[in-house]
């Protein structure tokens, strides 16, 4: 079973997302903060991890910065969650290294389609 | 409980009771020594014993500290009241979301519950607040079945009732992230009933997230009449949500639209039709790019907004205002001109000239340009340092290198 990693800390829509990818087949793990997913992506290396930007106690691009840095890591792709006109935002991700966005608010569906698309090439 | 979200608390507490035991040792244990009388002096003890001073200043001092005291009492419980409102909302949300929303978003079943106290409708409009901010599809075609059987609505307008300014103030804010266009009357009744400049300005955020072609122009007569002075970013807000609420049903050229009709209106405040204009840069409406070029070249004191709009939207058209931007002799328009020059053929000799320019925001403005083409700028750095002259040209292009060359 493949395994996303959820790192947001907005409660509500970590839950909706879990019970939602869980439905589609799915395993699911959690992080709110900067500083646990970051402890999280080391020590589960998820398949694939969908990073808010904005996060309490680490920013979700210095999240991706060390994941990228790390060579355990570095090859899981990355989908950014960011809110509508945070362009600035978008363009700093693929810097770092983030394979793809979503902008909040999101389809479900949508994000289902591009996390399969990630898997399926990384398979 | 948790010892160490109250240390400051306790500190503050003991060095207070450490300087009243102080003081009032002081003055118990003080020997006055008459000090030499002046004949310009009135002296307080020239009207009351010494004895009887002494108490007052104690009585006084202690009187002090005890009031200290309960505050800092006071501030603690408070302290620990919010802290434990907090636990409980976090508590009632994960309640909602699993045995209410998740519930009937899967099975489309309504679930039996029903909200009694303040924090369990605070706790529920989270959720729902949550919800619509992130999600968007098939999901939300559910809730407004939710809020009728919550009465969250009911619950909150008849709190914008309410004579306390904050409660009233929440639940405007409340009823607006519903983004329910069914309230829009409410709110527009409000609006017209309402004196207060921010809960005025709460229901036209909410208007501006609902809002159709009739709420644009009422947004905007009611910015140009019922405000004197205006945040311009938050009206460039206000212009965003309608940009992105008329998108939803296709109608943003009803947008353009009223910036054509506004065009020739000299009765419109200039900092609303600012804040329009960079409004269609920040939601991307590229179709607003000729009334922006048209607003460009009539009024000097749009050209600085017209121009970032334009970049922004990273548009070709960009490029035929460049040269007359970069020339104008407004330093903030030629530093605006000078971040977007990398949109243009010609942008690279702008970026020379303007490393060379007078002010020192402008010789930024291109260094940062600089600095986001990255290592593709590296041998037109090198070029300018080698065979400029102008200390200060060179200085900055160093600084570019120095940069491009970390980041790379």
């Amino acid at each position: 079973m493949k395994k996303i990693l959820i790192v947001e800390d907005d409660r509500a829509l970590v839950q909706i997302l879990e019970i939602f990818l869980k439905s589609k087949g799915y395993a699911v793990d959690k992080a709110f903060d900067g500083i646990e997913a970051v402890k999280k992506i080391n020590a589960t290396l998820p398949d694939i991890i969908l990073l808010d930007i904005n996060l309490p106690k680490m920013s979700g691009f210095e999240v991706a910065r060390k994941a990228k840095e790390n060579e355990k890591t570095k090859n899981i792709p990355i989908i950014m969650i960011t809110a509508l006109g945070q362009d600035e935002n978008i363009k700093r991700g693929y810097e770092i290294g983030c394979e793809d966005y979503i902008i909040k608010p999101f389809n479900l569906e949508q994000l289902t389609l591009k996390i399969a698309k990630f898997l399926s090439v990384r398979s | 409980m948790k010892l160490k979200n109250y240390r400051a608390y306790w500190i503050g507490c003991f060095v207070m009771l450490v300087v009243t035991l102080f003081m009032l040792t002081a003055v118990l244990g003080a020997e006055v020594t008459e000090p030499e009388r002046s004949p310009y002096m009135v002296y307080l003890t020239d009207f009351i014993e010494k004895e009887i001073l002494k108490k007052i200043l104690f009585i006084s001092i202690l009187t002090l500290a005890v009031i200290s005291l309960i505050n800092w009492i006071v501030f603690i419980l408070h302290k620990i009241y919010i802290e434990k409102r907090k636990e409980k909302l976090k508590i009632l949300e994960d309640y909602f979301l699993e045995n209410v929303f998740l519930p009937f978003f899967s099975t489309q079943k309504l679930p039996q519950f029903q909200l009694k106290t303040s924090l369990e409708f605070e706790a529920f409009s989270n959720c729902i607040n949550s919800i619509i901010n992130n999600i968007t599809g098939n999901l939300l075609l559910l809730l407004p079945e939710l809020l009728k059987k919550s009465g969250l609505i009911e619950y909150y307008k008849k709190l914008s009732n309410s004579k306390n300014y904050l409660i009233k103030l929440e639940a405007y804010e409340r009823l607006g992230f519903l983004k329910s266009y069914e309230l829009k009357d409410f709110f527009i009744e409000k609006l017209e009933k309402e004196d207060d400049y921010y809960i005025k300005l709460q229901l036209l955020w909410n208007l501006s997230v609902i809002a159709d072609e009739d709420l644009l122009k009422t947004i905007i007569n009611t910015l140009n009449r019922d405000f004197e002075t205006l945040s311009l970013k938050f009206v460039e807000s206000l212009f965003f949500n309608i940009i992105n609420s008329l998108r939803s049903s296709a109608k943003e050229s009803e947008y353009i639209k009223t910036l054509e009709e506004i065009y020739r209106d000299t009765t419109i405040k200039q900092d609303i039709i600012k804040s329009m204009i960079e409004a269609c840069g920040d939601a991307h409406l590229y179709q607003a790019k000729d009334v922006i070029l048209k607003y460009y070249k009539t009024y000097n004191s749009l050209k600085t907004v017209c121009f970032r709009a334009l970049g922004k939207l990273n548009i070709p058209e960009v490029c035929e205002i460049l040269p007359d931007a970069f020339n104008d002799e407004s330093w903030v328009l030629r530093a605006t001109a000078v971040r977007y020059a990398y949109l243009c053929e010609n942008g690279l000799s702008i970026l020379e000239k303007a490393l060379h320019d007078l002010n020192f925001y402008v010789r930024k403005s291109a260094a940062m340009a600089l600095l986001n083409l990255g290592e593709g700028a590296l041998i037109f750095i090198q070029n300018m340092i080698n065979k400029t002259t102008d200390r200060y040209a060179k200085e900055i292009a160093e600084f570019v290198l120095r940069r491009i060359l970390k980041n790379a």
